[in-house]
């Protein structure tokens, strides 16, 4: 192979090797939110870390087109979000036996206020499956790491404004689902 | 955060929000960081190097075609050659005393930049061999080369004028081709063949 092969090749190669590096950090940085963007859609931890780890891997895949950080992460929200929603209705029927198993766990060592207090956190849960998609997503990316209106916005790449009356709509209807 | 908090309108219930915030208060196993870095897919390397390979092959593949293509056009180009030798022929063999001497070197002139102009005709060189090397030599008697010599002389010098050359003689223009007449034959005797009449059919000799 001539010299000048051999030097694009090591280029090529130190490119790919701080697409590597950056891509590194950006995981090290998003991977919690990936993963509780999938949990707040299939509320089971390994069936969360799946889904943001196939999400984490088709974004290496593309890294070299979100290298921007803020590009990154909004690319990340939402193909976590629809492989997470992929799962969940290509696994409902699993979803539902294991929730039913975790319902009839047996709770002998809780006391009675984690009892109620599991219970509404599943009323909570069955509430927020019960939104629409467009107001579901605003209202879990909203109360997942404090994220504000700005934020929200951002990572899905929507007006503030939308994003303001789509909470807004999301908070009142899981409100009166509550009630 | 203080969007929301300042915002009456989304601002549905402090409880409700901290109970959502609570709800998605979910980490991550520890190794699942480490299970990402290790998972990640290794195709970026592997589909650079295909699109190396390929890149590759489609560079070789050309040069080998130039490569190949050079020699052919390098052999077309002798043409030219060819079409010097065939101007160069024909006349100087067939009439070395008719065809003025400086003829040869006037093709010569003339075919030298008319090379690039025949070098397309390469079909016809070999043809045109063929019929140099296969053509009988016109041959010409001694005494009728002499008298055409004596005749370019001649008129080299003005002794003969080449304007009544064209125009027949009186007796031969008088002559129409009806009038022709043969000269007798001289007395020829007839040939008689006489049959071997003493020979007997069958009786050895």
């Amino acid at each position: 192979m001539p010299d000048h092969a051999f030097g694009l090749s090591t280029t090529l190669l130190t490119v790919s090797d701080d697409l590597d590096r950056e891509f590194e950090a950006r995981v090290v940085e998003s991977s919690r939110l990936a993963f509780r963007v999938a949990y707040g859609v299939l509320r089971q931890r390994q069936d969360a870390e799946d889904v943001a780890q196939e999400a984490f891997a088709k974004a290496y895949t593309n890294f070299s087109q979100l290298r921007d950080r803020e590009r990154f992460r909004a690319w990340l929200v939402r193909m976590t979000w629809r492989l997470a929603i992929n799962r969940q209705r290509s696994d409902r029927r699993r979803a539902q036996r294991e929730a039913l198993q975790v319902e009839s766990a047996p709770t002998a060592a809780t006391t009675a206020d984690e009892i109620a207090a599991r219970e509404r956190r599943q009323q909570l849960w069955n509430a927020i499956d019960a939104l629409p998609d467009k107001l579901r997503v605003v209202t879990v990316l909203a109360g997942i790491e404090g994220h504000d209106i700005r934020e929200v916005a951002r990572l899905l790449r929507l007006p503030e404004g939308t994003v303001k009356s789509r909470l807004f709509l999301g908070r009142q209807r899981l409100k009166e689902l509550l009630q | 955060m203080n969007d929301r908090h300042s915002d009456p309108l989304i601002d549905v219930g402090d409880a409700l929000r901290r109970e959502i915030e609570d709800a998605f208060d979910v980490e991550p196993s520890p190794a699942f960081v480490t299970r990402i870095l290790a998972n990640k897919p290794a195709r970026r390397t592997w589909r650079f190097s295909w699109t190396f390979i390929v890149a590759a092959s489609a560079a070789a593949v050309v040069i080998i075609a130039v490569v190949f293509a050079r020699p052919g056009r390098s052999a077309r180009t002798p043409a030219p050659v060819a079409t010097l030798q065939i101007a160069t022929l024909p006349p100087v063999s067939a009439s070395p005393s008719v065809a003025p001497s400086a003829r040869p070197g006037e093709t010569r002139v003339a075919s030298a930049p008319a090379t690039t102009r025949l070098a397309p005709i390469v079909a016809a060189v070999p043809v045109v061999r063929r019929a140099e090397t296969k053509e009988p030599e016109v041959l010409f008697a001694k005494d009728e080369s002499a008298a055409l010599q004596r005749l370019m002389r001649g008129i080299t010098r003005g002794a003969v004028d080449p304007a009544t050359l064209s125009e027949p003689t009186a007796a031969v223009a008088a002559i129409q081709p009806g009038q022709i007449v043969l000269a007798p034959l001289a007395d020829v005797s007839p040939i008689t063949i006489e049959p071997f009449g003493s020979l007997v059919e069958g009786v050895r000799q």
